[in-house]
Order: structure tokens, then sequence, then C-alpha cells
């Protein structure tokens, strides 16, 4: 009984839906397609709440490495940040309805720490590229060399720097994405696909336990 | 014992790497404070074919706005997204904004106050321009909004969208009413093609960052009809609109941090050939 | 400019200079802005993802369809992963998200990213220099055969599969440089983003020769700390 509500319920949940939501994609009947907007809706809804996970994994980490005074200063800034936003946005949409993309206080958090954090973290790796280029990067094989020359010849092409060392510049890197680039990611489109139907109907089938997690 | 005299090359490959940075940042920043104002070149065809269909559309004819830019991509995707917004309200064109990702969503505001000079409160809103804000699980709204236009029943400001006049004369209430769908970010484009185009004949459309442009490759021209290529082909766009800004300005940056790319990889290149040791005679 | 304006671009100007200090090496005020970063992100992302749940759900909620509720309470389940007794009720929403995506997107995959693909493969013509209208064509039909027979593992590449294999993973290593190139031309884009940021935006340049002042103070720390090699 209980590996049944456990294993076997929740399995076929996700075949009814999974079926249910396929059909939606290639019949044209108005009630169902309609029942499936709502669906939609019910799988959007839920879906939502996984943020919750992420709240809650971030603060029992952070709590646990403040109660063991390990990086205390970083956990806690971590924590304040996160609950201060979180308590203050709900209280101004719940009992004042402001929406968290039109509260003020809201938006100074995300112009102050998210968009800047965001942007500089990724920028970064444009000085780790630099570095990697001049230290790592070495044309041993055909294959490496092919890879260099194509990664120059597309850098100089998108810059316009490229037309003015040469005119055929652009149109050799036009080439390159048009055809080799094409080429290479279609197949990339084609295999994955592949992988990933083969992936679905094993989780359809059983086979793939995964998605379950731990535990019986 | 006689010491080794390292060669040039050897130093050179053995240099802290922090110099490296240096290098790119004063590479970089050298032509961000005094722009040098190198010639943007051909426009590309992709950008082109974008912009022709833009402006072979009706007026008021629906594009939709697929905003899924971080903050990270917001550098090359948002001067595009205001390029075309430029465009489409020139052209009198409807546009539908929609944010698959939860930091995106200032970006669509951003924008609309740049442009229109107003989001909500614009008097055109709710007749030209709509703002559908954060819409959950990606690809399986993107699916839901597609079948059925008033899926989120209400605005990301919670105005009910069946009172807006935006939607009063579309005879089918889904996908096949939309002209164009353009997205905007990092991720993938390949969800657009598959839940809007292939299904409801809705061309898609792309100011992608530049990490995505070899995944547009496949789709182009077929599905994907054409596209701005990062912080280029926002440049580009920006040219064509007449328009220049955030994007333009930053080209002579790019060109030198390209070259300052490939310069190293082929001194490094160099060095690394030129310092490995012959094995000396008699060993 | 107000107060509170001016206050938040020097706070997003110090998260970038204290994140940009990682390029000297790891220290407390990049940990700092990183975690900042982390939990700012994570707090905003909630609060939009629960306004969006809201705005679907109130509208059916105000009509009387109090069954509605139940998607709540699904969705509250995610919270049983936290439980050694209960982890199993976890599966719940889990199953209904996951099997919603497999059935929205494996019809319209197969069509789009396989069927598609392959006509578009044989069918899409790039304009070729004269006198060879459909080289491109063939040229990209080649590759891709040349490519997937690189990734074909059922038989052994000897004599002629050998050959093909080759010029599969040329057509690759081909698209593998256009992504490297692609990647640095978004990362460079990125970093004049952020300098544009803070050399052109008041008053955000304000805390460059702090953070100047900062860095030589920290190399001569850092050099003072250093044992004297022999």
């Amino acid at each position: 009984m209980s590996q049944i509500v456990k294993r076997h319920i929740p399995h076929m949940v996700l075949v009814a839906v999974a079926f249910f939501m396929a059909g939606d994609t290639l019949l044209l009947e108005k009630p169902y397609n309609d029942l499936a907007s709502s669906g939609t809706a019910v799988v959007s809804i839920i879906g939502s709440f996984a943020v919750l996970l992420s709240v809650t994994m971030l603060s029992r980490l952070h709590v646990r490495r403040v109660q063991r005074k390990t990086k205390v200063i970083e956990s806690s800034v971590l924590l304040i940040c996160m609950w201060v936003t979180l308590i203050w946005g709900f209280f101004r949409f719940a009992f004042q309805g402001v929406s968290p993309t039109k509260e003020f206080a809201v938006q100074q958090v995300f112009n102050a720490i998210v968009s800047p954090g965001d942007s500089t973290i990724y920028s970064i790796l444009a000085f780790f590229i630099a570095a990697a280029a001049y230290r790592a990067f070495r044309a041993r094989s055909v294959e490496a060399t092919l890879l260099l020359l194509a990664g120059s010849i597309v850098m100089l092409g998108y810059a316009p720097v490229g037309e003015m060392i040469s005119g055929y510049i652009p149109s050799l890197t036009k080439w390159i994405m048009d055809v080799p680039n094409t080429a290479g990611n279609r197949v990339i489109i084609l295999s994955g696909i592949i992988g990933i139907v083969a992936l679905y109907v094993r989780i359809i089938l059983g086979y793939e336990r995964g998605w379950m997690g731990r535990g019986d | 014992m006689a010491t080794e005299t390292k060669s040039l090359y050897a130093k050179l490959q053995e240099m802290d790497v922090r110099y490296v940075y240096l290098l790119m940042l004063i590479v970089i920043s050298a032509p961000v404070l005094k722009p040098i104002g190198l010639p943007l070149g051909t426009i590309s065809t992709e950008t082109t074919r974008l912009y022709q269909y833009i402006n072979n559309l009706k007026s008021r004819d629906i594009i939709v706005m697929e905003a899924d830019q971080s903050p990270a991509a917001a550098a090359e995707c948002q001067p595009a997204m205001v390029a075309n917004l430029y465009h489409a309200v020139s052209k009198g064109l409807r546009v539908l904004f929609f944010c698959p990702r939860t930091d995106a969503v200032p970006f669509v505001e951003d924008a609309m106050k740049l442009v229109l000079g107003a989001s909500s409160d614009h008097p055109n809103y709710g007749k030209l321009y709509v703002n559908l804000g954060y819409l959950p699980q990606g690809e399986i709204g993107l699916a839901g909004l597609a079948s059925n236009i008033f899926f989120t029943n209400r605005d990301a400001y919670g105005n009910d969208l069946r009172a807006m006049e935006f939607f009063k004369d579309l005879p089918n209430k889904n996908a096949r009413d939309w002209k164009l769908i353009i997205y905007y970010g990092a991720s993938e484009a390949d969800h657009d093609v598959r839940q809007v185009t292939d299904p409801y004949g809705c061309p898609t459309g792309g100011g992608v960052a530049a990490v995505l442009v070899t995944r547009m490759y496949p789709y182009y021209p077929d599905k994907i009809i054409g596209f701005q290529t990062g912080l280029r082909g926002a440049a580009e766009y920006e040219l064509l609109v007449k328009r220049p800004g955030e994007a333009a300005a930053g080209m002579d940056a790019q060109s030198l941090g390209h070259l300052a790319i490939v310069i190293m990889v082929v001194i490094g290149n160099i060095g690394y050939y030129a310092s490995r040791k012959k094995p000396s005679e008699g060993e | 400019m107000g107060a509170i304006e001016t206050l938040t671009i020097l706070a997003a100007a110090a998260i970038t200079l204290a994140l940009f200090s990682y390029l000297w090496r790891e220290n407390l005020a990049y940990r700092i802005a990183e975690h900042a970063y982390i939990g700012a992100a994570c707090g905003y992302g909630v609060l939009v993802a629960a306004e969006s749940a809201w705005r679907l759900l109130e509208p059916r909620l105000t009509q009387g369809l109090t069954y509605w509720y139940l998607t709540a309470v699904i969705g509250l389940l995610y919270l049983a992963f936290f439980s050694r007794n209960y982890f199993w009720l976890y599966r719940y929403p889990t199953a209904i998200v996951l099997g919603s995506e497999i059935g929205v997107t494996v019809a319209r995959s197969l069509k789009t990213q396989f069927l598609e693909q392959l006509r578009m493969t044989a069918t899409i013509t790039f304009p070729s220099p004269f006198p060879f209208p459909y080289l491109n064509s063939a040229i990209l039909a080649v590759g891709v055969i040349c490519a997937l027979f690189y990734f074909y593992a059922t038989m052994e590449h000897r004599g002629p599969l050998k050959y093909v294999s080759k010029i599969g993973i040329y057509f690759l290593m081909a698209a593998f440089g256009a992504a490297f190139g692609s990647t640095v031309m978004a990362r460079i884009s990125l970093l004049i983003g952020r300098l544009r940021f803070m050399y052109f935006t008041d008053p955000a340049y304000y805390l460059i020769p702090v953070a100047i002042a900062l860095l030589i103070v920290g190399i001569v720390l850092d050099r003072r700390k250093k044992p004297e090699t022999a």
C-alpha cells in the first residue's frame, strides 16, 4: 500500500499529465484545449511554489554556518538581504497590494545588488577568457588549430575592426556561421533531441526514477 | 653549475596572469573613455532581415517581445529591445511584453519608460502596449499563452485583459494573431520555434546575447527570420532606426577587446612553440 | 537625484568593485558582495514568482472556484523535501510539473528539432559564390551527415568511415570555434556595460579612486606578508 502511494501513484500522475498535455499539442478540440489551458495554469501555480525550496535550503545552510561560527559575516549578509527583501516585499504586497515590481524599496534592492551583482560576475569572465586565450589555447592539433582559427575569424568578423583589417573577414565570418557552425549545431540539436525523447520515454515507462529523489 | 637563462618567450609564458587582466582593463577602458569612432561597417543580413520584416508590418499588427534577459545579458539585449521598441512604436504596432524570468521584469519597465515615457500610465497602454509581466514555468507558460492569449487573465499591474482594447479585435485569441515573437536573452530561442512558430505560424526573431547566436543558425532563415547578434546586432539596429545609443557607443571597445584576445592567442602560441626546449645534442 | 537613488548607485558601484576585486585575489569584500547578491536575488525572485502565481489564482478564486486552493496545497507539498518521513509527498508536485514539461515539449520537439531540422538540411539554400549556387547547401548537408557519423558508436570507425568521422569532427570544431568567438564577444560586451556604468554614472565614478587606493594598500600589505625568496 505504502509503495503504491509513495511511488506508483506519483508515477501514474506524471504519465497522465504528460499524455494530457501532449494531447493538447496534437488535438484541436475546443473543450479539450480549454481544459488544457486551465491545466497549464494549474502547473504554473504549482511550479511557482518550487521557489520555496531555494529559500528554505539557503536559510538552513547559512543559519547552520552562523551557528557553527564559520563564515559568519558572509552568511549573515546573505540571510539579511534575503529575508529583509522577502518580509518587506510580502508585507507590501499582501497588506497594501503593491506589486514587488512597483515597490520602491524592492526595486532599489534589485538596482543596487541584484543587477550589478549578476552583470559583474559574468563580466569577470572576460578577463578569464583573455588569460585562457594567452596561456591555455594552443594549436597542438589540426582540430585545435581549426577551433582557434574559426574563433579568431568570428571574433574579428563581429567587431568593426575586422572589416577594416580585411574586407574578406566579414564574408568569411558569415560563411563560418552559415555553414560549418549551422552543421555542427544542427547535429547537436538532432542528437540532443533524440537523447531527451529517450529520457522522457524512460521516465514515462518507469525505468528512470531519479526524479523521485531519495528514499523508498 | 650554470644557471639557465630563460628566453623572453618563456618569461612571457610564466608571467603573472594579473598583468593580462590589467592589459584587458586598459584596452577596453581606453576606447570607452575616449571613443575612437571606428565605422560600424556592413550591417549583417540577419539584422537587416529582422528590420525589413518589422518595417513591412502594418499598423496595429501584434509583435510579442519575450524579455528573458538576466541583468548579465541585459548589456547586449536591452539596447536591442529598446531599438526594436522604437521601431515598433514608429510603425504603430501593438506590442505585447512578457518575461519568462523574474529578473527580466524591470528591464521591460525600463524599456517602456525610455521609449514611451511611461509604462502602465501611458495613454496607449492597454490599447497598443500591454505588459504581462512574469510568466511562470518558462516553456509551459509560453505554451499556455500561445494557445490562449488570456492565459494570465491579468497584466503585470493587475488589470483585466478582457477589458483592454488591445485584445478586442483578435480573431483567434492565440498566437495565430501574432505577426512576430522576438526573443531577448541568453538561454534558448528553441522554445519559441517549438511552441509558437511551428504550431501557429508566427515567425521568431531575436535580440540575443552573443553566447546564444550559434544556436540560432540551425533555425535561420526558415523559422527564425532574423536576429540581432549581441551588442553588434543591437548597434546595427540602432543605426537602421537612426537612434544610436548604448550599443553603438560600445563598439570601439568591442573592437579593441576582440583584437587584444586574437593577438594574445597568437602571441601565446608563438611563445609556446618558441619556448619549447630543443633536445640538446649528445643526449 | 534623490538621496536614496544616490545611495543605490553607490551601493551598485561598491558591489561591482568588490566583485572585481576577485581578479586580484579572493577576499572578504568579494565574498560579502557575492553573498549579498545571492540573498537579494533569491528574495527578489521569490517575490515576483509569488505575485505571478497570485495573479493566476486570484481571478479564479474571486469567481467562486474555491477548488483552485488545491493548487496552493499541492504546491506547498514541495516543502516535504525536507522531511525524512514524508519526503514522498514532494513527488506529487514534481510529477505534475515534470509530466507537463514532457507533454508540452516532446511532440513539438520531435517536429521542430528533428523532422524540420532534417528538412531544412535538405532544402534551405544559402547564397553561394558564382558559379555554384548550391555549394554552401551541399557543404552543409555533407557536414551534418559527417558530424552525425562522428557520434555513431555502433560500428568501429575504420576504413572510409574513419575519414567521414574525421570530416565530421572538423565541422564540429569549426562550430565550437564559432561558439568560442561568440562567447568572447558576449563577455566583453558585459565588461563594456559594467565599465560604462562605473565611468559615466554619477556618483559611481567617485568610488574608483577609493578602489585604486585600497588596491595599492592591498598590494603593499601582500608584498610585506610574502617571505623574501632566497
